[in-house]
């Protein structure tokens, strides 16, 4: 019913390292909420150690990110803090797999990253992770509905998650179906961009300056959406940020500056 | 959800690049014409020269007088056809027909040449197209009577030719008509039929020629149209060659002689016993003979030169293709970076971003090569049937007129062949380009601007 069975199992067979952790464990935690509590929950969902990043341009060397170590476990609600430059975005897009760090460890249940081929990488991005970001990046030809669709296009689970209006439902987006990205507002574009990170229901939303583009009343409401869905939908929710208000929302905040974490709040209440 | 993606792609990609989708359909509109056409018109040229002869059956030769000329400069040659067929003319044995032609050049040394002409019809485009000889356009629907009564061929004779005009008559000669004339004409046998010429100019005026049908003869094996050294022969009036000789040799020089034997094998031998005859009465002339096989010969080289020629102009349109689809394809995928990212983001894998742009080029390309086999079809549709107002040319010269001979079926393999080929090309010249974007990091694509 959901994948044609033959096709399920040749997915499962093409590429049985990710199918495990999809459907095995991921697999529940994104695509069945009620389920989280059967995962097991002895290790973390995600694990960054002594993450790098460095570009190299010239001469130049720019150290992103230097010896990051973060884990972070299911149904979290993340806060990514730090000035302009400090490498906030370079930590998300390594943790939502749309970039690859230059040194160290990142691993998802505990399956390490740098093992997974592009097939694997593109099923995470597609049914773990969904990714929320400032610019809003829809696509200006297609309505909010068609492009809150797009990410089923490339999902293997979207015959029970393609619940289009309900996921414009949550992001408070159910009134503006037919309208193109030209004709919204700049909240309403990223209530549409919101909805299409849960069009296939993934288990962490990663929202890089998700209210950088919106005023304060806007940023409000969209925060708002994201508490919902952290406590609500139990969706593990990280976002980068340099605004308090936001910030605010969040149970944990990661300070980064010049690349390295100086502050880490759930490690403070911890020691 | 393909039908989803379908409607995605093509409402977001297809129709905002609509510049480029344009291009690239017009451009395979113009390789499917530029493919499809001149195929066709090596397709009616060979089928009217050559299959047309090879549709005879026999070997036919040119026996010619004099000095060789070019034979397909036909426009000095024109022609009575006459039969041997042996009850007529016991002379020469084992021949099917004969068709004589009789040189009035060193008359009036220019294009403006007094013909007499029997037994070729006009309808078809033949010889008796051309200039002056309109005067002896017999076969149209007045210039014969079946009933031997000249009242209205006089009449038409004022109008067209003035009124001081002499007729000439040359008594009654024994002929066999072409199947296309006995069912223009509706004469049947005994039946006494007329034609009209210039006279030698020596005499002047108009000559009249009567001639009783003696026969009806067709030539089941040849396609209606099709003729043999641009005669259409069942349109043809055959007479003996005694008579002709009668006729025309006080003034007229034969010049050259179309002989058709039964076989292969004896072709030699009838034309030497045809050139023997013919030196009884012209002994100081000398005489060439050219076989059927040498106007194939000749007609498949010029054919094949140009097959050679359009290959090279088809290959090179495929480069042409190529370049161009490479050079769009790169400016469409750099336009679209960002897209790919977000795609990439929201889960697309490298080989759905390769899908995409390479089922987008399918699509495009499928569009352009369906339209363009469609417009080169109606485009040949056109051209072969007002290409029928042409007269079909002596000499293998550029002539719309040879689309009416195109074989319409032989086209489709090569059409299917041409536009795979095609369909193969603009998928690769797509994919290099397609692939190196679908390789980008995520991150970077979405950065590109
Ligand atoms: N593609 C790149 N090439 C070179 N340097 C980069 C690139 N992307 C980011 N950087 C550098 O990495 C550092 C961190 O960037 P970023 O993660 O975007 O910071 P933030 O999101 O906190 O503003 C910055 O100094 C930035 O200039
Ligand atoms: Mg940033």
């Amino acid at each position: 019913m959901l994948i044609p069975h033959t096709f399920r199992k040749g997915i499962v067979y093409k590429i049985d390292k990710i199918r495990v952790i999809l459907w095995e464990d991921i697999g529940q935690v994104c695509s069945m909420n009620g389920y989280v509590n059967t995962v097991n929950k002895s290790h973390k969902m995600l694990k960054l150690v002594n993450v790098s990043k460095v570009y190299t341009i010239g001469k130049d060397v720019i150290h992103a990110l230097e010896n990051i170590n973060v884990d972070i476990d299911h149904g979290e609600f993340i806060s990514v803090v730090g000035p302009s430059g400090s490498g906030k975005s370079t930590l998300l897009h390594i943790i939502g797999l749309i970039d690859i760090p230059t040194e160290g460890k990142y691993s998802i249940n505990e399956r390490e990253v740098s093992t997974f081929a592009d097939r694997d990488k593109a099923n995470l991005r597609s049914e773990l992770f969904g990714f929320v970001f400032q610019d809003f990046y829809l696509f200006p030809r297609l309505t909010a509905i068609e492009n809150v669709l797009v990410p089923t296009i490339f999902s293997r689970k979207n015959a029970i998650l393609n619940n289009s209006t309900n996921v414009m439902k949550m992001a408070k987006i159910d009134n503006r179906i037919d309208h193109k990205p030209s004709e919204l507002s700049g909240g309403e574009k990223q209530r549409v961009a919101i909805a299409r990170a849960l069009i296939n229901d993934p288990g962490v939303i990663i929202a890089d300056e998700p209210t950088g583009n919106l005023d304060s009343k806007t940023a409000e409401d969209i925060m708002k959406i994201f508490k919902y869905l952290n406590q609500k939908k139990k969706k593990t929710i990280i976002i980068a940020t340099h605004n308090e208000l936001v910030s605010s929302y969040a149970d944990r905040i990661i300070k980064l500056k010049d690349g390295k974490i100086v502050e880490d709040s759930k490690m403070v209440n911890n020691t | 959800m393909n039908i989803l993606k379908s409607r995605l792609l093509i409402k977001n990609d297809v129709m905002r690049y609509k510049g480029r989708t344009l291009s690239i359909i017009i451009i395979f509109i113009s390789i499917m014409i530029l493919g499809i056409v001149p195929k066709a018109l090596y397709s009616g040229i060979e089928n009217y020269y050559v299959n047309g002869v090879k549709a005879l059956g026999t070997n036919a030769m040119i026996i010619y007088t004099g000095n060789t000329p070019n034979f397909l400069d036909i426009n000095q040659i024109y022609g009575i056809s006459f039969s041997d067929i042996s009850h007529i003319d016991k002379n020469i044995t084992g021949i099917k027909y004969l068709t004589p032609f009789i040189q009035f050049a060193s008359y009036i040394p220019s294009n403006n040449l007094d013909v007499v002409t029997l037994g070729v019809n006009s309808s078809y485009g033949n010889i008796i197209n051309t200039g002056l000889l309109n005067g002896s356009y017999w076969s149209s629907n007045y210039n014969y009577s079946v009933n031997g009564t000249l009242t209205k061929i006089g009449s038409n004779l004022n109008t067209t030719f003035g009124k001081n005009e002499t007729v000439y008559e040359t008594g009654i000669i024994p002929c066999i008509i072409g199947y296309g004339i006995y069912k223009d004409m509706n004469a049947s046998v005994g039946q006494i039929i007329y034609s009209f010429s210039f006279a030698p100019p020596s005499i002047g005026g108009i000559m009249e020629v009567r001639l009783k049908v003696a026969g009806i003869q067709q030539y089941r094996n040849i396609p209606p149209i099709i003729s043999s050294f641009g005669f259409d022969i069942n349109s043809m009036i055959t007479i003996p060659l005694l008579s002709t000789v009668t006729m025309f040799n006080t003034d007229y020089h034969v010049y050259g002689i179309i002989a058709s034997s039964s076989n292969f094998q004896n072709s030699t031998a009838i034309g030497n016993s045809i050139v023997s005859i013919l030196t009884k009465s012209h002994p100081d002339i000398t005489y060439t003979i050219m076989t059927q096989e040498g106007v194939i010969n000749t007609i498949d080289n010029e054919v094949n030169a140009s097959v050679a020629f359009n290959l090279i102009l088809n290959a090179l349109s495929f480069f042409i293709a190529a370049l161009i689809i490479f050079v769009l394809t790169i400016i469409a995928v750099k336009e679209r970076m960002k897209e790919i990212g977000i795609l990439k983001a929201t889960g697309a894998t490298k080989y759905d971003i390769l899908m995409i742009f390479l089922s987008e080029q399918m699509l495009i390309t499928v569009a352009g090569i369906v339209i363009g086999t469609l417009s080169g079809f109606l485009l040949l549709h056109v051209i072969s049937t007002s290409s029928s107002i042409y007269p079909v040319p002596y000499y293998p010269t550029f002539s719309l007129s040879y689309f009416r001979y195109t074989d319409i079926a032989s086209l489709v393999p090569f059409t299917i062949y041409y536009g795979v080929t095609l369909f193969i090309i603009s998928l690769i010249s797509a994919f290099y380009p397609s692939y190196k974007a679908s390789c980008q990091e995520v991150v970077d694509s979405l950065h590109s601007d």
